[in-house]
């Protein structure tokens, strides 16, 4: 495959081969009685578009990024030579909630669970060979960093000449649930969760008039689920968090169509199959309800819940974890027959490390034999009409809706989050987890049974990061801040400051910051003077 | 019973498996103090010295464990703590493991270890008997639990 052609297969599209089924029947796109609910139609329990992966597969979006920037270009490299077809780039926490690398805290995390990204440079290595007008990416940030992570992309888009609405992508920008899900002391010890909420909508305001093509929050509902709530409260949450989002920009005299067509989610793909299938069926008519019917969306675009999918990482194990190869291709099978737009399929190693390459490449695979073996590509929703499957998206659908509304009911998703009545939820939801798991009433095959008498711990080649890449970085940084016109970093850094503390959209001071070649660290620090917020470092 | 101090050190902020096994061994009668998230490797080994802990736990997940542990040693050994065991539970690989343990990291609990295991674990550790530290509890080898018929 020739170099351009590697960066052509997202905006092409893939499809299935034919509509036959192995023995040549012919297939229709969907089946179903006549006056029966089809997909693309509102509500779209069905699915957001008439046929589906038919007309085009989900996009194969593997999460990406560790170390230095120029390492993890070459693994975006090798990944989309390996077939994916969207990029979905991760920083590493220090970046996530904006310390430089050399910052005591950041000291052992610089590069570990994600690239470190901490300059305009840093971006624009990352993206170094990558047409950012043909390639979409995710960009897996919460504010206030994703502030400048968006500025920075944008500036270097400029730089190269693309306008701003033709970038395809998605920042993350979810302040409630994107470091580690919702809960309390992450949330609340870098920015206070007011600020951290309202520089989110500032740079949703930002991108719903700049970047038409952009996808301005995405609601990680995966990461709710990971810290232990079941798929009812998954789902709930999720939906109250956008709630909030929504209620934010209009609260700022955004018309919902303006923005809503641009709101996202990610979602988890548990292992119980069926539920998973019926819960994204279920959130997808309460979002298009939701916005129809509470905030008066006149667009059907606005009513699409459209979702990423990450096969939850929750359900793998570290004994056997050859097994987790078997659970994450059911997994991404429930994620395909739920409708999902894009997936990640969680590497096996995982349980252990980041993937390596050749475990990376493998969940790419498992979604192409899906794709283009399973022939459950061919026809939309075809669980569609099962007695069983319709029955139970109608019980999540109740089990759902009671929540939000309980929710509702209490002040909404921030009030609830500062009352730490979120953080009961999900401490109640982990203890009880772990419990079934230790009294073996949850059964995880290898660990509480089944497991191996003369289990060893595999001799398997992890995927590890040296030391001397975070002295690099630490290097780096230090000699940056060095190089540039110190006074107009100040005057930049005060301008942040002042835009903080104030009721302005911060973004406007952020690009100038980056300009002047602020730091991402500085930029946050900056941020926490504006507010008077301290770290406890 | 022991007194026992937990904490994240760095920025990872899984705290999943940390609040569970605090709650373990609150459970099994210890006088546990959670540290909480972010803390720097100084500020563990200030909390232990003025918690007089008998045993310092610490949990990881995405960061570089060995690192880490090695950084809280030497602030442990800054303030004479150097008889304090150290242990480490998180996702860990093999060879991390065996670093850690190297390191002089008393315990290492990866991801799976049963309750009984790591509260067994914690207390082999503080009484110095480690040789009767039971290797890792198995509940069913045949199958799952099968439910009761009442």
């Amino acid at each position: 495959m020739t170099d351009a052609k590697l960066f052509d297969r997202y905006i092409e599209g893939e499809r299935p081969l034919d509509t036959k089924t192995l023995s040549g029947l012919p297939l229709d796109a969907v089946y179903g009685p006549p006056a029966a609910e089809k997909p693309g139609q509102y509500p779209f329990t069905r699915g957001i578009h008439p046929e589906m992966y038919r007309k085009r597969f989900w996009t194969r979006r593997q999460q990406s990024g560790y170390g230095t920037p120029r390492e993890s270009n070459e693994r975006l490299l090798f990944l989309l030579k390996a077939g994916m077809t969207g990029l979905n780039i991760d920083y590493d926490v220090p970046t996530k909630v904006a310390l430089d690398p050399d910052h005591p805290l950041a000291e052992g995390d610089v590069g570990m669970v994600g690239t470190s990204v901490a300059t305009q440079e840093d971006v624009e290595e990352l993206y170094a060979g990558i047409p950012l007008e043909k390639v979409s990416s995710t960009l897996i940030c919460q504010p206030p960093a994703s502030a400048f992570i968006v500025a920075s992309y944008v500036l270097m888009a400029e730089k190269r000449g693309i306008p701003k609405d033709k970038l395809i992508g998605t920042i993350m920008n979810c302040g409630f649930t994107q470091l580690v899900g919702p809960t309390y002391q992450s949330n609340t010890t870098f920015y206070p969760i007011e600020f951290t909420y309202r520089v989110g909508l500032d740079v949703m305001e930002y991108c719903a008039g700049a970047m038409p093509k952009w996808n301005l929050v995405n609601v990680n509902a995966y990461n709710i689920r990971e810290t232990g709530v079941n798929a009812i409260e998954e789902a709930a949450f999720a939906m109250m968090v956008a709630s909030q989002h929504i209620e934010g920009l209009l609260a700022r005299g955004l018309p919902v169509d303006s923005f809503a067509p641009r709101m996202a989610f990610f979602t988890a793909a548990h292992i119980d199959f069926f539920e998973e299938i019926a819960k994204l069926r279920a959130m997808r008519r309460i979002w298009a309800k939701m916005l129809r019917e509470r905030y008066g969306a006149k667009e059907d675009r606005s009513c699409w819940f459209r979702t990423a999918i990450q096969t939850a990482a929750l359900a793998l194990t570290a004994q056997q974890p050859m097994n987790n190869m078997v659970r994450a291709g059911l997994q991404t099978l429930a994620a395909v027959l739920g409708g999902a737009q894009s997936i990640h399929t969680t590497g096996w190693d995982e349980a252990f490390a980041l993937p390596t390459e050749e475990s990376h490449k493998l969940s790419i695979r498992t979604q192409q034999v899906i794709a283009y073996e399973s022939n459950v590509t061919k026809v939309a929703d075809p669980l569609g009409g099962s007695y069983f499957v319709e029955e139970l998206t109608d019980r999540m659908e109740r089990a759902i809706v009671a929540l939000m509304d309980e929710m509702r009911a209490k002040g909404g998703y921030l009030a609830l989050f500062k009352q730490r009545w979120i953080e009961d939820r999900i401490t109640a939801g982990r203890f009880d987890l772990n419990d079934r798991i230790d009294a073996g009433r949850l059964p995880l095959v290898g660990v509480n049974c089944f497991q191996d008498e003369d289990e060893k711990p595999p001799e398997m080649k992890f995927f590890r990061i040296g030391r001397p890449m975070i002295e690099d970085r630490i290097r780096y940084i230090r000699d940056y801040r060095k190089a540039r016109d110190a006074s107009a970093v100040g005057r930049a850094l005060d301008a942040v400051a002042a835009a903080a503390g104030s009721n302005a959209n911060v973004m406007p001071s952020v690009f100038d910051a980056v300009r002047a070649k602020c730091t991402l660290g500085e930029v946050g620090e900056a941020f926490r003077k504006g507010i008077g917020h301290a770290l406890p470092v | 019973m022991a007194r026992i101090l937990i904490a994240k050190v760095g920025t990872d902020a899984h705290d999943m498996g940390v609040t569970v096994v605090t709650r373990w061994l609150g459970e099994a009668g210890h006088e546990v103090r959670y540290l909480g998230l972010y803390n720097t490797p100084a500020r563990v080994a200030e909390a232990a010295r003025e918690f007089k802990a008998d045993v310092i736990g610490l949990s990881f997940l995405g960061a570089e464990p060995v690192y880490m542990s090695g950084r809280v040693l030497q602030e442990m050994e800054a303030r004479g703590l150097d008889a304090t065991p150290l242990v480490v539970g998180g996702v860990i690989t093999p060879e991390m493991a065996e670093e850690l343990r190297a390191l002089g990291i008393q315990a290492v609990f990866t991801p799976g270890t049963a309750r009984d295991a790591i509260v067994d674990g914690i207390a082999a550790v503080v009484t110095g008997d480690r040789r009767n530290a039971p290797p890792g509890q198995r509940i069913n080898p045949g199958g799952p639990a099968q439910p009761s018929k009442t």
